[in-house]
C-alpha cells in the first residue's frame, strides 16, 4: 500500500491493510468496546475481543453455507448487525448495510427498493433479525431465483471459527446504498484500502484514539451509524450505540449519557439538532455537562447556521463550546466524508450576494484533495462556484451491476454537488444533481414528478419540477 | 367489517386496477401470481386492504394465500397471525 502520501499529512493504522487486521489488533490492545443501548432500555456491552471471536464464528456459518455474491444485511438491531457485518469481513463475502424493512408496517416503495436491490446482484444472502427472517423467506422464494436466499441471526451461529486467512485490501469490504433514494438503487464499491483511507482521514482530523469515547444515535445501515463504529475499532476507543427511535422518543436520555459518559464526539444530521433544540430537557444537567465534548460532527445535510447558533445557545451553559460544533461535508462515493471540520478549526461563515449565511464544511480530509470545476472543465479559484470534484484512495471504483462511472479519466470524482473554497473552506452553494435530501434521506426530482403525476392523474411530462 | 364475498370484491377491484383491467375479469381461485400481479404490487394491495378494513395483516400473508379467495377468507377472520 502507497502510504507516502498519506503519512506526510495524515493517520494510518501501525499494522493493518485490511478491515479485518483492524479488529485483530484492537481485540488483543484495547479492552474497550461498543455499548448498545436498545430500544427496550436493555444495555449490552460488546468488547471488541468479543466481537472478534463471535465474527469468526459466524465466518464459519458464512463458508459452510457456500454464500457467495454479497450480503444484504437486512438487521435492525445494532449488535446483531455490527456482528453478521464481522461475520461477512471476515468470510470475505462484502455486505450492504440496509434499512430493514418494519415488519408491522410494510410501504411498497421500500419493498420495490429492496427487490430492486436483490435483482442488481446475481447472487445474494439476506441476512436478516429473526424475527423477519420468515419474511424474507418468502420474499426470496417468491423471486423463484435459487441464487437469493434469506438466513436469520440464529442460523449464522457455530461453535467453531473461521481460520482467518490473509485478506486483498483491493477486495470490496462494503457496498453502501445511498438511504432511501427510490429510483435505480445505486451501491457505492467500497474496498478496504478505500475504507482504510476514509478512517485515516477522521482519525487524523479528530486525533481519535483509545481514549476517544464517541456516542451516536444514527442507524448501522447509515454512513454516520456504519463508519464511526469501524473508525472506532480502528483506534480502539469506546463507543455508544443507541437506536435512532429511542433518540427520536427521548432525545434527553441521549444527552445523559453524554454527560455522564464524558463523551468526546457525538454525531447527528441537522434535522437531529433541531430535535434536540426542541425537545431535550436540560433541567438535570449542570455547567460541566457537556464540557467533554469536543465534537459535535453535523452533516449528511445541508448545515444551517440558524440551527448551529439555537444549540450553542441552549448547551452552551451547559458546556457545550462553541469551537464542539463540526459540520463536515459526507458523500458516499469517499466513504464518509469530503471536507470536515477539523478538531482545533472553528466552524466559519460566508454571506452570499443575496444576503443569505452559508455555513462552511471544514478542509478536505488528510489524503483528499478538492478542487472547484466550471461547466467547460476549468478549474476556478478561490470564491467562485462550480462542481465540487474530489481526488482521493477512498473514492469507490464505482457502483455494483452498473457501467456508470462516477470518476473522469484522472481519477476527479464529479460529486454533482455546487460549491466554492474560500479560505480553504468548502461551502455547498447547491446541487447540480437534481435531489432534495428530506431528514438525510435523498429524494431525486424525477421521484417528485412521478409521485405527483401519479397522485393527480396527470400524464407524464406534465409536471416539470426545477432544483431551485 | 366486511363479509368474505365483499372483501372479494374489493380485492378483485383493487387487483383489476393494478393490472389496468376491470374487476370482472379477475378469477378469485387464481393465484396472484399467474393473474399477473407480482409481489409489489401484492404489498400495495394489501396495505390498502389494511387502511381500507383497519385490520391487522402479516406481510407473510400475502405471500401464504395465493388467491383472491383464500387471502379474503384470512382477512375476513380477522387477519393477524398468518396460517
Amino acid at each position: 500500500m502507497d502510504y507516502k502520501k498519506f503519512v506526510e499529512c495524515g493517520y494510518h493504522h501501525p499494522t493493518a491493510n485490511t478491515l479485518q487486521e483492524t479488529l485483530a489488533y484492537t481485540a488483543k490492545n484495547s479492552a474497550n468496546g461498543i455499548t448498545i443501548h436498545s430500544l427496550n432500555g436493555d444495555v449490552y456491552f460488546l468488547s471488541y475481543k468479543e466481537l472478534f471471536e463471535k465474527a469468526k464464528r459466524y465466518a464459519n456459518t458464512i463458508k459452510q453455507k457456500n454464500i457467495k455474491g454479497a450480503v444484504l444485511l437486512c438487521i435492525e438491531d445494532s449488535k446483531s448487525f455490527i456482528l453478521a457485518l464481522w461475520g461477512c469481513l471476515f468470510a470475505g463475502i462484502p455486505a450492504a448495510p440496509l434499512e430493514s424493512l418494519r415488519s408491522n408496517e410494510i410501504k411498497e416503495e421500500d419493498y420495490s427498493r429492496l427487490i430492486n436491490i436483490c435483482r442488481t446482484h446475481k447472487e445474494c444472502t439476506i441476512i436478516s433479525d429473526d424475527a423477519n427472517a420468515e419474511f424474507y423467506n418468502k420474499m426470496t422464494e417468491i423471486m423463484d431465483d435459487p441464487n437469493k436466499q434469506c438466513l436469520s441471526m440464529s442460523e449464522l451461529e457455530n461453535d467453531s471459527e473461521i481460520d482467518v486467512k490473509k485478506f486483498d485490501e483491493n477486495d470490496i469490504a462494503i457496498i453502501q446504498y445511498s438511504s432511501g433514494s427510490t429510483g435505480v438503487p445505486k451501491g457505492a464499491k467500497l474496498t478496504h484500502r478505500n475504507i482504510m483511507y476514509a478512517m485515516g482521514g477522521l482519525v487524523d482530523a479528530f486525533q481519535l484514539s483509545e481514549k476517544t469515547r464517541i456516542a451516536i444515535w444514527s442507524p448501522q445501515f447509515h454512513n454516520l451509524g456504519l463508519f464511526i463504529h469501524i473508525v472506532m475499532i480502528q483506534v480502539g476507543g469506546s463507543i455508544d450505540i443507541f437506536n435512532p427511535i429511542s433518540y427520536v422518543q427521548n432525545p434527553t436520555a441521549f444527552f445523559k449519557v453524554v454527560a455522564e459518559k464524558k463523551i468526546n464526539i457525538i454525531t447527528s444530521n441537522n434535522f437531529g439538532v433541531e430535535w434536540a433544540i426542541k425537545n431535550v430537557d436540560t433541567s438535570g444537567f449542570d455547567e460541566n455537562s457537556f464540557s467533554s465534548l469536543l465534537a459535535y460532527i453535523v452533516g449528511s445535510e445541508v448545515v444551517s447556521e440558524n440551527t448551529l447558533k439555537r444549540i450553542f445557545e441552549k448547551f452552551g451553559e451547559f458546556g457545550l463550546k462553541k469551537k464542539a460544533l463540526k459540520p463536515c461535508y459526507g458523500l458516499t462515493e469517499a466513504v464518509l466524508a469530503g471536507a470536515i471540520t477539523f478538531l482545533n478549526d472553528d466552524y466559519t461563515t460566508v454571506k452570499t450576494e443575496e444576503g443569505n449565511t452559508l455555513v462552511g464544511n471544514g478542509r478536505p480530509l488528510s489524503g483528499l484533495e478538492i478542487r472547484i470545476v466550471d461547466d467547460n472543465g476549468n478549474i476556478l479559484p478561490e470564491g467562485k462556484a462550480g462542481e465540487i470534484q474530489i481526488k482521493s484512495n477512498a473514492v469507490t471504483s464505482g457502483y455494483i451491476g452498473s457501467d456508470e462511472v462516477c470518476c473522469d479519466a484522472e481519477g476527479w470524482l464529479l460529486t454533482g454537488d455546487i460549491g466554492f473554497l474560500q479560505d480553504g473552506k468548502l461551502y455547498i452553494s447547491g446541487r447540480k444533481k437534481e435531489m432534495f435530501i428530506v431528514r438525510g434521506h435523498n429524494y431525486m426530482i424525477h421521484d417528485f414528478e412521478h409521485e405527483i403525476t401519479a397522485a393527480s392523474g396527470m400524464s407524464d411530462n406534465q409536471i416539470a419540477l426545477c432544483a431551485d | 367489517m366486511m363479509n368474505k364475498e365483499e372483501i372479494v370484491e374489493l380485492l378483485k377491484k383493487e387487483v383489476a386496477d393494478v393490472l389496468d383491467t376491470t374487476p370482472d375479469t379477475i378469477d378469485e381461485d387464481e393465484s396472484f401470481m399467474r393473474l399477473g400481479v407480482d409481489s409489489v404490487d401484492a404489498i400495495k394491495i394489501m396495505n390498502t386492504i389494511k387502511s381500507t378494513l383497519d385490520v391487522e395483516v402479516s406481510p407473510v400473508a400475502i405471500f401464504e394465500y395465493k388467491t383472491i379467495s383464500d387471502f379474503a377468507e384470512y382477512v375476513a377472520n380477522g387477519g393477524e397471525d398468518a396460517e
